[in-house]
């Protein structure tokens, strides 16, 4: 799960959390010029597939932006 | 056995009569999570400052309001090969095509949808918009894949670092949604995902 509020979506039970930007915009960052906007996404995206390719005993947060 | 059938009996008669009821933990009965509004004396911050003091001290104190039990689950298994994956966007952020056809509710969801993305590299601004009651939506109708990342996991998927990405997004409205039908909408979510060789998703929230 991609959320701007790591922490909560983790107590409420979400086991793979990936930190997003901002509520309004998780997976972007409209301060951004184009170019840097759709990396930052690329880089969370592929920060999912890293979670998503983990294996967990527990419940954890991801940084948003690992390579 | 026949304290307990007294006490029913006598409550039983004051059910009949119409009198007032308090409380289950003043009465003495199963709560039903009925909730009924009450005139206090002290007004609310003053009483839920006094409950943060007990609990920071570590003290007891009774809650008013008592929020579901959250229901953990064992992490699901990591997926081996994510480069064979096929991946599944899911938002709660509520990102529809323009114009809402099917009419999902902004809040207090009860309904999911799946929309096709076949063949498309990115949202679009200007087809999709976000309808979620819950957020400034500014950012996403500019840019519904600030939602809904769907470039970024195509580009990953041109660089093969999935297998695939679904044909299909899906989307509910993650704002005053109750949590059964929370509970719902998600069975029936991982119900369809199953019959259509998902192996793994991506949920955005907002």
């Amino acid at each position: 799960m991609i959320s701007a509020l790591g922490p909560v979506a983790s107590e409420l039970g979400a086991n793979r959390v990936v930190r997003g930007v901002k509520i309004p915009h998780p997976c972007g960052d409209p301060s951004l010029d184009a170019a840097g906007d759709h990396d930052l996404r690329v880089r969370l995206v592929r920060g999912s597939l890293k979670a998503i390719s983990t294996t967990l005993e527990q419940a954890a947060i991801f940084d948003g932006v690992a390579a | 056995m026949p304290e307990t059938l007294g006490r029913l009996a006598r409550f039983a008669l004051r059910l009949g009569r119409s009198e007032t009821i308090g409380s289950p933990a003043v009465e003495g009965f199963y709560g039903r999570g009925v909730r009924k509004t009450q005139l206090l004396d002290r007004p609310a911050a003053e009483r839920a400052l006094d409950m943060l003091s007990a609990r920071l001290a570590g003290t007891p104190f009774i809650s008013e309001l008592v929020l579901p039990p959250v229901e953990r689950s064992t992490p699901a298994p990591a997926v081996k090969n994510i480069g064979r994956a096929r991946i599944a966007i899911i938002t709660t952020g509520g990102i529809v095509p323009k114009g809402n056809p099917d009419k999902l509710k902004q809040s207090n969801s009860t309904e999911w949808r799946t929309y096709p993305i076949e063949g498309l590299d990115s949202l679009e601004a200007g087809k999709y918009e976000s309808i979620h009651a819950g957020y400034d939506t500014s950012a996403a109708n500019a840019n519904p894949n600030y939602v809904v990342p769907l470039d970024a996991l195509r580009e990953l998927e041109h660089a093969h670092a999935v297998g695939s990405v679904y044909s299909r997004y899906y989307v509910t409205v993650g704002v005053g949604t109750a949590v059964t039908e929370s509970r719902r909408i998600g069975r029936e979510i991982a119900a369809d995902l199953r019959a259509n060789g998902v192996d793994a998703v991506i949920l955005t929230a907002t």
